[in-house]
């Protein structure tokens, strides 16, 4: 998950750069593989208006649209570990932790890690690793995402129409 | 099993911290019949062991799960159990946890075994989708303390 690229100092001025109506194109520089500057605004522009009803009080926007995933909120005071709330289409559509990996190797128990938001039920869960973290959380780490819809809706979540994993999210 | 059979094993195989015989013979001792509620292709693993349940699954599904949960009439978890090595490589999983048909999930624990436990002897994770309130199954199979007994 690339939630709060948005507070990236780098991806900032990266995307700076990559928006501007600069006169000759730019060379995408250092964005991960399969990223583009379409995808990059995108999942840089977070939500206008107010946080959607559903959303816990003191939760705020940390993302735009990722592809797969939807927009991301949470509460500063938890960010990163989580818990983090998927909001798409009007819906609540997951509960996410991030785990550090190395919490994992070091041996870690977590009780009710993960509850679905009321009204909700949890469809799925899947754990993918990010080796290299992403921008906002740039070490290596776990995206642990109880889904409250089907994997192959999500998957096809911001305009994702492949349906598959893409390689900025690995 | 019976008593004695299970002291013996007990001796045998140097029980881990708090576990007594009485409960190493509870947690090994399975249900006799197949719960309606448990997928008909499932066989039982362990009897119940304490905060968790009884737990079954397929044959091949062994170890890494799904395992599914039954305690007093019904489906209480989904389950699987993943070697400690595989985080530390780096993995990925879909649709790691599904909830049995008709059956929601009610919260996730993530229970690190720096031991394992019978059945799955090397350092992994327990990760229960469980479809009951925490501080309910942390009761189950006599647990009275509520809490997560020291040989998990």
């Amino acid at each position: 998950m690339i939630q709060r690229f948005v507070f990236s100092c780098l991806t900032l001025a990266a995307a700076a750069s990559l928006l501007a109506a600069a006169p000759a194109p730019q060379p995408p520089g250092k964005l991960p593989p399969g990223m583009t500057p379409a995808l990059l605004k995108m999942m840089m522009t977070l939500p206008k208006g107010p946080v959607p009803s559903m959303m816990p009080a003191g939760t705020v926007p940390v993302s735009g649209c990722i592809p797969t995933m939807g927009y991301h909120y949470a509460k500063p005071s938890n960010f990163p570990f989580g818990p983090i709330y998927g909001y798409y289409n009007g819906k609540a559509t997951f509960t996410e932790v991030m785990v550090d990996k190395s919490l994992f190797a070091k041996g870690s128990n977590w009780d009710e890690i993960l509850k679905p938001l009321p009204g909700y039920k949890i469809d799925h869960v899947d754990i993918w690793y990010e080796s290299h973290g992403h921008p906002g959380y740039t070490i290596p780490h776990y995206d642990v995402h109880a889904w409250y819809v089907p994997h192959s809706v999500h998957m096809a979540f911001c305009g994702n129409t492949s349906g598959q994993r893409p390689p900025y999210l690995m | 099993m019976n008593a004695l059979q299970a002291f013996a094993i007990a001796l045998a195989i140097k029980l881990p911290f708090g576990l007594t015989p009485e409960a190493f013979k509870t947690i090994m001792t399975p249900l006799k019949g197949h719960p309606a509620a448990m997928p008909a292709d499932t066989v039982p693993f362990e009897g119940c062991v304490p905060a968790m349940g009884y737990h079954y699954a397929k044959p091949q599904d062994v170890p890494f799960g799904p395992f599914y949960g039954y305690y007093n009439g019904r489906a209480v978890f989904t389950e699987v159990m993943i070697e400690k090595k595989e985080f530390e490589r780096g993995r990925s999983w879909n649709e790691l946890l599904k909830p049995l048909p008709g059956y929601a999930i009610d919260h996730a624990d993530i229970w690190f075994e720096p031991f394992g436990h019978p059945g799955y002897r090397i350092p992994h994770y327990d990760l229960h989708a469980w479809y009951v309130p925490h501080n309910v199954h942390m009761k189950f199979c006599g647990n009275v303390s509520g809490k997560r007994p020291p040989y998990l």
